[in-house]
Parts: C-alpha cells; sequence; structure tokens
C-alpha cells in the first residue's frame, strides 16, 4: 500500500484541491512519473479516493497496532512490516 | 346539612378512608405476593450471573434455532432452574470471586446441575480446606483490585485453589512493601496515579512499588485498612477547598502533571473533563469497621445512610464505638436519646441490648427480603408501603380541615399533576444492544441520532469545576471515564465481566465506522456530550479514529481470550458487518490483520471466509493502484456503500443484505441458499465463546436476514 498522502506531506483528509495543487507541483520536478499518475488516478476520483482514504485509515491502525505481531501467537502472513514501510513517518520519503 | 348526612359525612370521613387505606395496602399485597411469585423464574434468571446466563445461552441458543421458542423458554426455565439450585449449595460460602474460578474451572466438565458439575465443584470447594482464607482487611480497594487482575489468569483456568494461592502469595509479596502515603496528593492527583500506576502494572506488589515509589518512599502510618482511603480522601477534599495549597510537590504530581496530554480534538479541549477516578478507589471498604472518629471523612460516593449521619455527633462517637459493628446499623437507627440510654444502667442497657438485636435482626431480614426482589418487585413493594400512608395521611389532613371546616369541601389542588407532567415527557436513554444493532447492518440514522438526542442534555452539559463540586458531580466523575486517554486504562476500569463484550463492541464499531456507516450528523453529537455512557466513549474513540485505542484493543483481546475466542471473534465482525459479495477494501484489510493478529493466519481466516460466505475471501485490496481498480465490478462497489443502499428500496436492500444479484430475476433456490449461508453465519455455537450481548447481536441480524428472505420470497407466494 502506497501512502500517496503522506509521502505528498499532506494528511489523510486534506481537500480535494489541495492533493491536486500538491500532485501538480510534484509532477512538474518529476522524473518517473509512474507513481505521481496511479496517485492521481486514485486521488482525483471521489469514489476511489473515499475507498482509498478509508483503506489508509486501516493501515494508519494496523501501524500502530504493529507489535501485537510480536506476540508469540500471532501469525504474519502479510509481511505487514513490508506493507507499512510507507506509513512510518521515519521512512517518509517524498514522492517523485 | 341534616343531621343525618352530617352523621355520614363524619362516618365517611372517619371509617371509610382508614378502612379504604387498610384495603389497598392489603390488595397491593396480595397483588405484590403473585408479581412475584408469577415472575421467581425471571427473578431467579436476572439474579444469575453474565457468566451463567451465558452458559444457558450457549445451551438454549441452538434450541430455539431449530425447535423455537416455547422449547428456548422450556429449556431456559431448567436450566435456571438447575443453576439456582446449585448456586444454593456450599459454592455460597465462597466469595464471588472464588465462586467464579469454580464455575470457569467446572464448566468443562458438565453441565451445571449435573452429577460431574457438582461432583467438581465439591472437591473445588474441599480442596481450598489447605489453604488458608484470604485476609484482605489490610489492603486498600484499588490494591485488591490489582490482586484480582494479577490473578485473573489463574482465577479462569486453574481453579479456586490455585487461585486462593495466587492470590495470598500475591498479599504476602504486598505486605513486604510498605504502603505509600497518598494523603497529600489531591483526590484528582491521587486518581491520575492510580490509574497511571495501575496501566503500568499488573501484579499488587508492582503496582504499590509504583505509588511508593511516585511518592519518592513517604509511607503511610501504620492503621486499620481503609483508614488510609478515608485519611486521603479527607485530604483530597481539604486540597480541593484550597487548604493544602502550600502542599510539596512530590513526584507523583510532578508526574502527573506532565505526563503528556493525549489527542484530542478541539473540542474537547474547549471543554475538558474530570479525570477519571478508578472506582475500585472510593468504593465502601467492607472489610473494615468504619472510622467513626471521622465520620465525615468517609469516601464521598460512599452512600451514607441518614442515620450514619445523624450518629456523626461528637457525643455518640464514644458510644458508638462501644457498639459491635454488626449491631451498629440498628443502634444508628434510634435516636440519640435511646442512645444515651444505653449508659445509663445495666438493666436498661440489657433490655435496649434485647430490643437492638431484635431490631436489627428485623432490619435484616427486611434487606435481605428487599435484596431478594427483583426493580418491579421494589417498586410494587413501596407503592404497597406508601400508598396506606399516603391514604392515612391524607385523612389525617381531611380530618384537621374538617375541625376548622366541617362542612366546607375544601379545594385540594394536586401538586403532583405537576410534578409528574415534566418527567413523563422526558425519554428513558438505553444505549443497549438492540440500539447498537440497529446502527450496525441496517443504518437507521435517524434513529441512532434520535437515540442521542433524547437525553436531557441541559444536565450533561455540566461545566467540570476543579473546585469543590457537589457530591453527584462527583459521582459523575467516578462512574463515567473520561474520553481521552488510553482506552485500556479505562477498559481495566470496567466491571470484569464486561470488559470482554466492551472491547469487541469497540471492534465493531472501529469496523462499522470504517466505512462510514453513521450519520455524519452523529459525529458531532457524541462529541458534544458531558456525560457519555460506556457506549457513547467507544463511539467516541472510533469516531475520533484513534489508532492508538485500536492498537491497545487488539492487543487487550489478544492477550486476554482464547484463541477459540478470537476466532469467534473475526466470525461475529463476519457475520455482523460482512455482507455476502460485499466486503469492502477496509473491511479486508482489517480481517486480514486480525486474523494475523489474532493467530488464525491467512489459511484459517480464508476457511472461517469460505464457511460463512460459500467462496474464497478477496485477495488483501491494493486502493492505491488503478489496475486494482479496473478488475473491480461495478455491483460490488454499489454494496459497498452502506448508507446509499440504505437508501434504496427494500427490494435493493434485500438483495443487498442476502449477496444477492441487484438486477436480475432470483429464483426461490437462489435466495433459499444465500440465506441458508446468512443464518450459518448466525449459529449460535459459533459464538458460544463470547458473552451473551455478542449472541444477542447476532440473533437481531438473524432477524434482519430472516426479513430479507420473507420479503424477496413474497414474489414466490
Amino acid at each position: 500500500m502506497k501512502n500517496y498522502l503522506g509521502r505528498l506531506g499532506l494528511p489523510r483528509k486534506a481537500e480535494t484541491q489541495v492533493v491536486e495543487a500538491a500532485l501538480e507541483r510534484a509532477l512538474g520536478g518529476a522524473h518517473d512519473t509512474r507513481n505521481l499518475n496511479d496517485a492521481k488516478a486514485v486521488l482525483s476520483d471521489s469514489l476511489t479516493r473515499t475507498y482509498y482514504e478509508r483503506t489508509h485509515l486501516q493501515y494508519d491502525a494496523i501501524c500502530a497496532a504493529l507489535s501485537c505481531l510480536d506476540s508469540p501467537e500471532a501469525q504474519n502472513t502479510h509481511r505487514w512490516k513490508e506493507r507499512l514501510v510507507q506509513f512510518d513517518p521515519a521512512d517518509n520519503e517524498p514522492l517523485t | 346539612m341534616t343531621e343525618e348526612s352530617y352523621l355520614n359525612h363524619k362516618l365517611t370521613k372517619t371509617m371509610v378512608l382508614p378502612l379504604a387505606a387498610i384495603c389497598a395496602g392489603f390488595v397491593l399485597t396480595i397483588v405484590l405476593f403473585f408479581a412475584t411469585t408469577g415472575s421467581a423464574i425471571a427473578d431467579a434468571y436476572s439474579e444469575l450471573s453474565a457468566t451463567d446466563k451465558a452458559y444457558i445461552d450457549t445451551q438454549c441458543l441452538p434450541i430455539q434455532y431449530k425447535e423455537g421458542a416455547a422449547a428456548f423458554r422450556q429449556c431456559v426455565i431448567e436450566q435456571t432452574e438447575s443453576l439456582s439450585a446449585v448456586q444454593n449449595s456450599a459454592q455460597t460460602s465462597l466469595s464471588f470471586d472464588e465462586q467464579f474460578a469454580v464455575q470457569q474451572f467446572c464448566q468443562s466438565v458438565g453441565n451445571p446441575g449435573s452429577e460431574a458439575h457438582e461432583n467438581c465443584a465439591n472437591d473445588q470447594i474441599n480442596s481450598l480446606q489447605v489453604v488458608p482464607d484470604t485476609d484482605f482487611s489490610q489492603v486498600a480497594d484499588d490494591e485488591i483490585y490489582a490482586l484480582q487482575q494479577g490473578c485473573y489468569s489463574i482465577q479462569t483456568r486453574a481453579g479456586v485453589r490455585a487461585y486462593r494461592e495466587c492470590v495470598n502469595t500475591a498479599l504476602g509479596a504486598l505486605a513486604e512493601i510498605p504502603r505509600p502515603d497518598l494523603s497529600t496528593l489531591s483526590l484528582l492527583d491521587k486518581n491520575a496515579l492510580q490509574l497511571r500506576c495501575s496501566a503500568l502494572h499488573d501484579e499488587a506488589a508492582s503496582y504499590r512499588s509504583c505509588l511508593l515509589e511516585a511518592m519518592d518512599g513517604a509511607v503511610a502510618p501504620t492503621t486499620a485498612a481503609g483508614s488510609d482511603d478515608v485519611v486521603d480522601d479527607t485530604a483530597a477534599l481539604d486540597t480541593a477547598s484550597g487548604a493544602t495549597e502550600t502542599a510539596p510537590l512530590t513526584n507523583a504530581e510532578a508526574a502527573v502533571s506532565t505526563s503528556p496530554l493525549p489527542d484530542t480534538t478541539a473540542t474537547e479541549i474547549a471543554s475538558p473533563e474530570p479525570v477519571e477516578v478508578p472506582t475500585s478507589a472510593v468504593e465502601p471498604v467492607t472489610n473494615a469497621a468504619p472510622d467513626t472518629d471521622e465520620p465525615t471523612s468517609l469516601p464521598i460516593e460512599q452512600p451514607l445512610p441518614e442515620n450514619t449521619i445523624a450518629s456523626s455527633e461528637p457525643d455518640d462517637t464514644v458510644i458508638d464505638q462501644l457498639i459491635p459493628v454488626a449491631d451498629s446499623q440498628a443502634v444508628t437507627l434510634e435516636s440519640s436519646t435511646d442512645t444515651d440510654n444505653v449508659v445509663e444502667g445495666s438493666d436498661a442497657g440489657s433490655i435496649l441490648d434485647k430490643a437492638r438485636n431484635a431490631g436489627s435482626s428485623m432490619w435484616a431480614q427486611l434487606q435481605a427480603s428487599a435484596a431478594s426482589l427483583s426493580n418491579m418487585g421494589k417498586l410494587i413493594m413501596l407503592a404497597a408501603l406508601a400508598l396506606p400512608l399516603c391514604l392515612v395521611g391524607f385523612w389525617l389532613l381531611m380530618r384537621g380541615r374538617q375541625t376548622e371546616t366541617p362542612y366546607e369541601p375544601a379545594p385540594y389542588p394536586n401538586p403532583l399533576i405537576d410534578r409528574v407532567g415534566p418527567s413523563q415527557q422526558r425519554r428513558e436513554r438505553d444505549v443497549d444492544y438492540d440500539s447498537m444493532a440497529s446502527g450496525l447492518d441496517t443504518p437507521d440514522y435517524a434513529e441512532q441520532v434520535d437515540e442521542l438526542f433524547a437525553q436531557d442534555n441541559s444536565t450533561r452539559l455540566v461545566k467540570p469545576d476543579v473546585a469543590p463540586v457537589p457530591t453527584t458531580v462527583r459521582h459523575q466523575a467516578v462512574t463515567k471515564a473520561p474520553d481521552r486517554g488510553r482506552i485500556s486504562s479505562w477498559l481495566v476500569e470496567q466491571e470484569p465481566a464486561q470488559q470482554l463484550s466492551l472491547a469487541i463492541e469497540f471492534m465493531i464499531y472501529w469496523t462499522a465506522y470504517a466505512d462510514e456507516r453513521y450519520e455524519p450528523g452523529l459525529r458531532q453529537t457524541i462529541f458534544a456530550l458531558k456525560d457519555p455512557d460506556q457506549h457513547e466513549l467507544i463511539k467516541r474513540w472510533v469516531l475520533k479514529q484513534d489508532t492508538q485505542a485500536f492498537a491497545e484493543i487488539t492487543s487487550w483481546l489478544q492477550s486476554r481470550t482464547t484463541a477459540d475466542q478470537r476466532e469467534q471473534i473475526l466470525n461475529l465482525l463476519m457475520a455482523l458487518l460482512v455482507n455476502e459479495n460485499a466486503m469492502t477494501p477496509a473491511q479486508n484489510t482489517l480481517l486480514r490483520f486480525l486474523g494475523d493478529a489474532f493467530g488464525a493466519g491467512n489459511e484459517k481466516l480464508d476457511a472461517l471466509y469460505r464457511e460463512a460466505f460459500g467462496h474464497p475471501m478477496p485477495e488483501l485490496p491494493r486502493t492505491d493502484k488503478p489496475l486494482w481498480w479496473q478488475q473491480q465490478a461495478a455491483d460490488d462497489l454499489k454494496r459497498w456503500d452502506a448508507r446509499t443502499v440504505s437508501r434504496q428500496s427494500n427490494d435493493l436492500q434485500y438483495r443487498v443484505r442476502l449477496g444477492l444479484p441487484l438486477t436480475e430475476a432470483l429464483e426461490e433456490q437462489q435466495i433459499l441458499t444465500h440465506f441458508q449461508r446468512a443464518v450459518d453465519r448466525c449459529n449460535p455455537q459459533k459464538l458460544d465463546l463470547l458473552t451473551h450481548r455478542e449472541r444477542m447481536l447476532v440473533d437481531r441480524q438473524l432477524e434482519k436476514f430472516e426479513q430479507a428472505k420473507n420479503g424477496l420470497m413474497e414474489a414466490f407466494v
């Protein structure tokens, strides 16, 4: 799961116009625009943005609960740590 | 008026009204008798513990499912009777916690009431002969709570002997640590410190060490148990009134004042609520004699009977101390003049002692009788007692007025009409499983908001006050947890029997609200509440999208439930919140994480899902990928939005509820197949390790599936 909003330096509930402006700015100076194009496709459509945001919330929650996977009884069949790498503030590189 | 009519009038005044009073009392007593007898089974059921009720549900819900309501009722009656019989056995000599340990241990060997279960219970009780009784007399209530928490896992798994040994061992460890002196702290600071230590330490000894460390090792003077609480609360009161403003700042105060504020919304910052006061810290100490030297320093929330207040006069205090505790209740019922007579002469004293004993015995019997009645029974009994008194009073009033104006019927305004009027307009608040269920699957948002607006907000918008506040306001602060801070700390302060249900409730709301299954206005309403109950607090945490709260609840469930229970929680979430062919990306992500955190893993979760819905669980969604979106069917997207679905025709709602195609013509068998899968998801046997509340929620869900099936089948009738 890619944390588009975090990498644009925006909160999960950022206004559509703010997101669009940030995307335009990022697209202007990017060499590899694949991620940015994906981000634009998902975040520009209200339906996909809605469900992206809701999934984003669950990833934020899972990030907070990640230590639960350290329990001996827990499993990690979805390699959550790797999926959450972009939700870790320390690892949040700009989206370019 | 003629002489005859005057006599008739007088006869009416003097005879009829007292007779009416006596008759009314007699009739009401008979009604009371039949009401209490008729509801004996219901009373017996209501008096059972949550564990016993859960057990009865486990036994009887499958019968209801297969054989109908009559068989279910018969099953409940039989199980209640057998459980009541068991409860009348030697178990009653144990403490509540030890009875719970016996029940937990023996529930696996047979049904309560069966020979195997009874033998197990007897063995358990006999095993206690070699273990000394637990003595809590030197331990404060908050420490008792810590002791019980520390031994909880043993209590639920290892039997009563192991539990008592665990408690005794913990008591021994506790005795080696001096009791901290919290008297320099204000009530709020003391409770904040206790909360903090309670959240950090599971063991009583480490809990006390935490308190001691925070107090810089200040040790309380050696006093009878519970008296330190009294002193502490007195100090707290003094502090509240500004008497101890010059008290030195201890580590504890510094710790409390510098502890980081949790994330709060602007609304909450603008309207801070009082710090949570743990219930255990203010419950009356039952093992200790009351401190008659400082009668006014009893914990604020301890119910103070009027007679106790009356006996707090300094002159009576010495006398009260001479009277055994068991008799004090009866003594305090008497007037101070009678009490003075106790010390005047031995003969008079012995007569008074006898009278006191008789009175004490009668009072105890009356209390026992009252305690055995249901709420309705108590209401009827109060009415039966009050009505004759009211009528006699009315008659005396009439008589008095008759002396003044014997022939003129005086106009008597009825003040009750004015008083009853407003209260009739007030609606009761009841955030129970019914309203919760109605807000989950069928998003009847108007009803959900209605339920919240039904409160009397004028009483709930009480501005919290740091200065001395009335007892009632303090009581609210005790019983209502704050909406901020760690949910795990709040959860452990709730009744142990409710904790699992509340943790599951959080998960239910988290899953439901993840897809914004709530009316937008609900958020504002919930955050405006000044006196939220448990359910509203949980909603608040969820609506705040408090991911830390989610993490804490996940961790709590992970550590406090068995693998089978966690599997059943996954089943519950699927039964309540996931419709066939309509699993949203948020639900999918969440369930897959919980599956891992709960130890089920991908394979087991897929098996549970396949069993529930008849097809494999969709892959982990990638809502960040445009390609993934292209692969989603347009029909599925329509099903995801519960709020939009709730505004469609009944036919469409029913189709979504059962996971049927949205547009094409349906076949009878198709509907029945989908319905059967929904029924199987709601099978109570899949939830038999959870609480009564979850099973009732699923019952409600089953009704909704039935409604959908019946609605769709009408086309074939």
